[in-house]
């Protein structure tokens, strides 16, 4: 059996090295490297990075941002409120072709504060 | 810490204020961990050097008025000198030292922005292809300033905004399956000028600042592929945020330009768009990727 522990972010692989032990909490088969001991036994860095008894290490700190960063997306509170950006601005940067790099006059509200 | 005590790689960024040429993951990383301890130093000597700025201002209007009470009206003009000059002393220091701080000042996008992000890939990185890095680090100066016109002043005696770009370059990320990442950064700063009269008939002015910064993230696919657009919509914002599918070289490249706004009173805002959304922007871009059957996670 080999490690199935999935390295990286975006080009996501199988580690692949033979492993030694499996994840007690998710039965991953695991290579010594992605092995974290604590008081459930051995656990891959994702349960690890969730459970507070294992040590962190660089996998966990990776494990635990990348399930952050797959979580579903959408929804005001993910990407700002509806009015951050002012009717002007929003067509500015949304033009058909390349966005538009220096404002024209009406771009910027002088008085705004 | 000294410019000396950096790495030689870290030195040359530092004093030319560039960053280019070809890099393995690990220098990169290294060299951002560097830069980023050396602008955390930065920072906290501009923060130095506005307290003993604003120090200064006071001691100087305290010595002034000393100088007229004890020098002058009690006869003791010698006192009254050395204390105006204090006052003035600790005002020069503080210029010097705010001009000292920002000549080693690095953009707050090294920080916030890449080494986030160069943390977050190195497993993804191709070990031994080179990421190509070409970054201005001069930060805004007024060769930048692209003009500055007159707006009509309304109650104002004069209103002047000045625009500035700044083009902080980009990185090509090449991945361990053969795509490259592309991560481009440019700001858009735009300084407003009041000068006005205040209630009591004094000439006044106020200096407000805006930035507005377009992270670009960039897939490249090593061969053609067809992107899995129908979901395009749910994976982007159409507030801030535009998705689209270019094509060079006979492959289609998928694009996502972020915008973000940042505001600020009397110095340009030292805001920069976070590494997690740029991550984010990459993860969504990946997720329009054709997946194999059964998934990828």
């Amino acid at each position: 059996m080999s490690c199935q522990w999935q390295m990286g972010l975006l080009a996501m692989r199988p580690c692949d090295a033979p492993a030694t032990s499996a994840c007690a909490i998710c039965g991953r088969q695991l290579c010594m490297l992605h092995t974290s001991m604590g008081q459930m036994g051995p656990a891959c860095p994702s349960c690890a990075s969730r459970d507070g008894s294992y040590p962190k290490n660089e996998d966990t700190e990776l494990a635990s941002s990348r399930d952050e960063y797959y979580e579903p997306y959408g929804g005001a509170a993910a990407y700002g409120h509806a009015g951050y950006f002012s009717g002007t601005e929003s067509a500015a940067m949304n033009q058909p072709l390349m966005p538009q790099r220096r404002p024209k006059e009406d771009d910027y509200d002088a008085t705004e504060t | 810490m000294t410019v000396n005590e950096l790495s030689p790689a870290a030195k040359a960024a530092v004093e030319k204020k560039v960053i280019d040429g070809g890099w393995d993951g690990k220098s990169l990383v290294k060299l951002m961990a560097e830069l980023e301890r050396w602008d955390n130093i930065a920072e906290a000597r501009k923060a130095r050097a506005k307290k003993v700025f604003i120090g200064g201002i006071i001691g100087t209007v305290l010595g002034f008025f000393l100088f007229f009470m004890v020098g002058l009206a009690g006869e003791q003009l010698g006192v009254g000198i050395a204390l105006l000059a204090i006052g003035v002393g600790i005002l020069i220091a503080g210029i010097k030292m705010k001009k000292a701080a920002r000549a080693i000042d690095l953009p707050n996008e090294l920080r916030v922005t890449l080494r986030p992000v160069l943390k977050q890939l190195r497993q993804d990185l191709h070990p031994e292809e080179k990421i190509k890095v070409s970054m201005n680090l001069a930060g805004l100066d007024e060769k930048k300033c692209k003009g500055t016109k007159n707006l009509p002043p309304g109650r104002n005696r004069s209103l002047t905004q000045s625009t500035y770009e700044e083009d902080l370059g980009s990185l090509r990320m090449p991945l361990i399956d053969g795509s490259t990442a592309v991560l481009r950064m440019e700001n858009l700063y735009l300084k407003l000028e009041r000068k006005y009269t205040g209630r009591r008939g004094k000439h006044k002015s106020k200096t407000k600042w805006k930035k507005l910064t377009t992270v670009t993230a960039m897939l490249v696919p090593a061969a053609p592929l067809q992107w899995d657009t129908s979901r395009a919509g749910k994976l982007s914002d159409p507030r801030n945020e535009r998705l689209t599918f270019p094509e060079k070289d006979g492959l289609t490249i998928a694009r996502m330009d972020k915008y973000y706004k940042f505001k600020a009173a009397d110095d340009p805002p030292g805001d920069a768009a976070p590494g997690a959304d740029v991550l984010r922007m990459f993860v969504r871009l990946t997720a329009m990727r054709p997946q194999p059957a059964g998934g990828a996670r």
